[in-house]
């Protein structure tokens, strides 16, 4: 499974695949971007089965990314993992067409568990 | 005004966990952090932008967990605290470990508090006017330990 990870912070993408790898995903891939620019890029070039994003970033926020991806008619699986945790920011993720919503900090269930509906695949 | 009760034990040690691993030990701690050294001073806004929640936490926890998050090496974060800063290299550990912290403060609560700020304090500056504060200690296995202070404005 290829998992794109989006976050400004190296430390916290660090942190998120090791998790998935707790997290007993099989055949994990995992790769990297910092911010949305960069994940469009990354989208493209590895064509991911799923996006792990943070909301806030620079350069391009993660709502703006999976607002544009849902508007160039690309359905990848996208799930938030963010620091945010207030209902009206989960209601926009939501509504923008993410998968899922992790708080940080979070645990290797709430990974494996997000992306069981890929897993089933 | 922003009600939700401050970060219990558990839910300190929770994150910390996730963060840091699950060998780093949180306790409640009477001293809570030495304001007479240089510390750390973390800010935490509602959407008017008040400040409504604040983390104190002394200069060595603060370069210990900013350095265990990525496993810098301890003695670059020893040689920070000495200088009283925060390491160059540890700073955007540290702001991601306190924007986390967020999360310590709205737990079970539907109003929003956004980390606002980190500021590096001298014993001169005049401390947050907490009105109620809870104080634990956080011992980091490798790294300096130290005391952390969760206060309500």
């Amino acid at each position: 499974m290829k998992v794109l990870v989006v976050d400004d912070s190296k430390a916290m993408r660090m942190i998120i695949v090791r998790t998935l790898k707790q997290a007993g995903i099989s055949n994990l891939t995992t790769f990297e971007a910092g911010n949305g620019v960069e994940a469009l890029v990354a989208i493209a070039d590895h064509k991911p089965h799923a996006v792990l994003c943070d909301w806030n970033m620079p350069e391009m926020k993660g709502i703006e990314l999976l607002k544009k991806l849902r508007a160039d008619r690309n359905d990848i699986l996208f799930g938030f993992v963010t620091s945010e945790s207030s209902p009206e920011v989960k209601k926009e993720a939501l509504d923008a067409g993410a998968a899922f919503f992790i708080v940080k900090p979070f645990t290797p269930n709430a990974f494996e568990a997000a992306l069981t509906p890929v897993l089933a695949h | 005004m922003f009600s939700n009760p401050l970060p219990t034990l558990n839910t300190v040690e929770r994150l910390i966990h996730c963060l840091l691993g699950n060998q780093v030990e949180a306790r409640n701690s009477a001293p809570g952090p030495d304001l007479t050294k240089p510390h750390v001073v973390a800010s935490y806004v509602d959407d008017s932008n008040a400040v409504q929640r604040v983390l104190i936490c002394e200069l060595g926890l603060a370069n210990s967990m900013g350095a265990a998050m990525s496993m810098i090496p301890a003695g670059v974060a020893n040689d920070a605290t000495k200088a009283g800063v925060v390491a160059e290299n540890i700073a955007s550990n540290l702001g991601e470990v306190l924007n986390i912290c967020v999360n310590l403060f709205t737990e079970n609560s539907t109003d929003r508090l956004t980390f606002s700020n980190l500021k590096v304090c001298s014993p001169k500056d005049p401390a947050p006017a907490t009105k109620t504060s809870v104080k634990y200690a956080i011992d980091i296995p490798r790294y300096t330990s130290g005391n952390l202070l969760a206060g309500s404005l």
